[in-house]
């Protein structure tokens, strides 16, 4: 099963069935539209699908793609792959605060995956941005200069030529501007813009201080957090931003079972918060986690003073409306603050004076306007009436833009991971051996090469370098391309071309397969004879009537 | 007539109510689960999904869906989007998007009807002469042209190279306008596009069938008699011939009131023209199931009034039909 209209999944699934067929394996590709893809996951109807799944600003993924009690219809991992020893390790490793001891077992982790290969990782997409070239001063990292996992490209970002408006070229308009509802990147750009965050990310995905002093501090039993906010932070109407806050923040999620990015997590493990003064946020985990940081340290803060009211503020139903009627609901503590929102044209975002970091950011507003097409968008980034876009350019653009003098093209790897994933319990890919024979029959740089044009970064590892270089275990199996490893793999265990017809049998399934190829006929045999029958019925009746 | 008019007026409504079901149905049996769709993104966790699924109220059985929504329906209510979190169809409907849809279509379907009913007309007329082979080329070519493409010359060529379009919008970004004049112009501007593309879509459509109606009517006998009577070629053409050929385009023109609402996908997308085609495009991409029924029941409803009204039209321009 590929994804049919992700060009990437279906090439890709094309160029790894023919290297395939090399050693013997005949997989049919079957592009599949997302409404019946999910639920085939579901109902684990499928033997192999490949797509992309994405990362999240830490390895989260490592939890929800190979932990057994995960394995349920709708949640993370559709794999169904279950393994006591990869939960056992997983286990100890949520419960680790201590960071240089949780890498260590994520090591441990990466390497048992490696071994049972529930899912081939493929590569990673690349990320084109595309700037004019006055443009200077973002941020590179994983998933690009603009990105909601990069905070630190819009406040930082300035013209040399001195503009002082910041227009970036955008396909989609918020979802909402509640960073309580908010599912998607399509929001999450505006929610780290109007609101602050108590963490953010460097260049390497480590988290630094944001709306903090210092990252938080762990007790030693791991399930006491404490944060020191920055003092005198201000929401954008001008009252003190307090620890209460960050407490309400955290509450509010939980009881109104909210929607926002690490919502999931913070449900999960929060238990209660405390502020002993107006810089201390005190929060109490139901048990340690290994990501509590990230998690807490990345959800955006909102103002007590306004979410309590929550007949001004409905948790889930902010119309679109809302935020143009009445702009207050949109306070936050960021960078930047709303102005307007001319909906199917542009939102407008202005400069926040008082945002703790002095002098930033260094733009005076920030433009999102909404263009359908790659191509128009394209054109009005050559063109000048756009600086940049949202997303990556897309492939076939990008080599255009890279001719264009007016604009400079970066390139970093992109938050989407293409994968080949099995399922884990349906013969014969319940044998790990099979598994593996696939991982060494499959070749990596030409399923880049093919399904991706080239503009992807190929993965070996369930934690790539390429993306975590904090967490990624560099002395793991990587399976190079082998078909002659594939093939003596598979001739071992018994998977044999018994009827050389250049495909090799599933093991006892050959006689089955005829039988039912037999009953297929039959059944066929038996329609054809029915119409017949019927047919001549009505020549009959016709002649009778004559 | 008034009999017909009751009995056109009772299958609408039994036509409307059939759509209303299918509608409703047709998206529900379709394999599809808009949690996922709306959020696309695997990294929503479990907890995070539940509390969608419930928000979205679809954890509920499918005829208490049903029966709600219907209720919801009588009322007005086309229930609340689930790409646009919270908030209400109806205005996403009736808002900016039927305006933007029913200025540029109107336009567009308006200026085309007219070329296209004197230029086929003439063409008639003239027929096999230099310009009735030209037009049908012209209109031949415009017609079988995919309209994204045509859409995409004229930004390429008018947008980048001239500069003398917007490549995209409804309105200059950022922009305040002192008075609703200064508004407008720039409105129209930004409609240059999008507007000539659809006309010269639109324009072969019509021509070819006013063409093939007014030589139809050619052969009919009337038409040998009035000219047996001494008639002027003019008065043939405009009170005999045009007359009974704009029956057919009577049917034409209630097909396209549709546009007027359904607006024109491919066109208002590669012009991010804030339409409702481009609604429709969107709602089918995120699974937006409230949005697509409210927008299916808004165009049930205009194709079926829009029906009965060219019934009676038709009654009216043509004295042989009566029920």
């Amino acid at each position: 099963m590929v994804l049919s209209w992700d060009d990437w999944s279906v090439h890709s699934g094309e160029a790894i069935a023919e290297q395939l067929k090399k050693v013997g394996i005949s997989v049919e590709v079957v592009p599949t539209d997302d409404s019946a893809m999910y639920p085939r996951l579901y109902d684990r109807d499928y033997g192999i699908e490949e797509m992309s799944y994405g990362y999240a600003s830490y390895p989260q993924h490592m939890y929800y793609r190979f932990y057994s009690k995960e394995d349920c219809a709708q949640c993370g991992q559709d794999w169904s792959f279950r393994n006591a020893t990869v939960d056992a390790a997983i286990d100890e490793m949520l419960r680790t605060t201590d960071k240089e001891k949780a890498r260590g077992l994520m090591w441990q982790v990466e390497q048992m995956a490696a071994e049972n290969v529930p899912y081939i990782p493929l590569f990673l997409s690349d990320e084109y941005h595309a700037f004019r070239k006055e443009w200077t001063g973002y941020t590179m990292m994983p998933a690009g200069p603009i990105s909601d996992l990069n905070f630190q490209t819009l406040p930082n970002i300035y013209s040399t030529a001195g503009k002082k408006d910041l227009i970036i070229a955008f396909n989609n308009e918020p979802e909402t501007f509640s960073p309580m509802a908010a599912t998607t990147g399509r929001s999450y750009v505006y929610s780290m813009s109007i609101y602050d965050t108590l963490l953010a990310f460097d260049e390497k995905l480590q988290p630094i201080p944001w709306m903090t002093t210092a990252l938080p501090e762990t007790s030693s039993d791991g399930k006491t957090l404490t944060f020191h906010l920055k003092p005198d932070l201000k929401w954008h109407d001008g009252q003190p931003v307090t620890a209460r806050d960050v407490i309400f923040t955290f509450e509010y999620i939980v009881a109104q079972s909210a929607t926002g990015r690490n919502s999931g997590e913070i449900m999960k493990y929060f238990d209660s918060g405390e502020a002993p003064d107006d810089l201390t946020a005190v929060i109490h985990l139901k048990e340690p986690y290994v990501f509590a940081t990230e998690a807490f340290g990345n959800q955006y803060i909102v103002p007590e003073h306004i979410w309590k009211d929550t007949s001004l503020i409905p948790t889930y139903d902010w119309d679109q409306t809302l935020v143009q009627s009445n702009p207050k609901v949109a306070v936050g503590s960021g960078p930047f603050m709303f102005s307007a929102w001319v909906p199917g044209e542009y939102v407008k975002l202005v400069k926040n004076p008082n945002w703790w970091m002095t002098g930033h950011p260094l733009i005076d507003s920030l433009i999102f306007r909404k263009i359908d097409t790659e191509s128009a968008r394209m054109l009005a980034i050559q063109k000048g009436e756009v600086d940049t876009e949202r997303y990556s350019v897309e492939p076939a653009f990008v080599e255009q833009a890279k001719t264009n003098p007016d604009l400079v093209v970066t390139h970093t790897v992109d938050e989407w991971d293409y994968l080949l994933a099995f399922n884990n319990k349906s013969p014969p890919f319940d044998d790990v051996w099979v598994r593996r024979a696939f991982a060494y029959a499959i070749n990596k740089e030409d399923v880049v090469k093919r399904g991706a044009l080239g503009y992807g970064t190929v993965t070996t590892s369930y934690c790539p370098d390429a993306f975590f270089p904090y967490w990624h275990n560099p002395n793991v199996l990587t399976y190079q391309y082998d078909p002659d490893k594939a093939n003596k793999i598979l001739d071992e265990q018994g998977y044999l071309d018994i009827d050389g017809d250049g495909i090799r049998e599933l093991k006892g399934v050959v006689a089955a397969s005829r039988q039912a190829q037999q009953t297929q006929y039959m059944g066929y045999a038996a329609i054809a004879a029915i119409v017949i029958l019927a047919a001549l019925y009505l020549v009959y009746r016709r002649r009778k009537k004559a | 007539m008034r009999d017909y008019l009751i009995k056109r007026g009772a299958s609408a409504l039994v036509t409307l109510g059939l759509a209303i079901v299918l509608n409703f149905f047709l998206f529900r049996i379709m394999p599809g689960d808009p949690t996922r769709t709306v959020t696309g993104d695997f990294r929503i966790t479990p907890e995070v999904r539940q509390a969608l699924v419930h928000q979205f109220g679809l954890d509920q059985p499918l005829w208490v869906q049903f029966v709600l929504y219907v209720k919801n329906l009588l009322m007005g209510n086309l229930g609340v989007s689930f790409q646009y979190r919270g908030t209400a169809v109806i205005s996403i409907i009736f808002g900016r998007r039927l305006f933007n849809t029913f200025i540029l279509m109107g336009s567009s379907i308006t200026v085309a009807l007219i070329i296209g009913i004197v230029v086929g007309t003439i063409a008639a007329w003239k027929r096999e002469s230099k310009f009735d082979v030209s037009t049908v080329i012209f209109s031949l070519v415009t017609y079988s042209m995919p309209v994204f493409w045509l859409g995409m010359l004229i930004i390429l060529i008018f947008g980048y190279y001239l500069g003398s379009i917007p490549i995209a919008g409804t309105m200059t970004v950022g922009i305040t306008y002192s008075n609703v004049l200064e508004y407008a112009a720039d409105y129209l501007h930004h409609m240059t596009g999008p507007f000539v593309t659809l006309t010269i879509s639109f324009i072969g459509y019509y021509f070819i069938i006013m063409r093939d109606s007014i030589l139809d009517v050619f052969t009919e006998d009337y038409m040998l008699t009035a000219k047996a009577k001494g008639l002027s070629n003019r008065k043939i053409l405009f009170r005999h011939a045009m007359r009974n050929a704009t029956l057919p385009m009577v049917s034409v023109i209630a097909i396209e009131v549709t546009y007027l609402f359904g607006g024109a996908t491919m066109t208002e997308t590669v012009f991010s023209w804030y339409g409702i085609g481009r609604l429709i495009y969107e709602a089918v991409v995120m699974a937006d199931f409230p949005v697509l029924q409210g927008v299916f029941v808004v165009m049930a409803v205009v194709v079926i009034t829009a029906n009965f009204c060219a019934d009676i039209v038709y009654a009216l321009l043509d004295p042989r039909i009566r029920y």
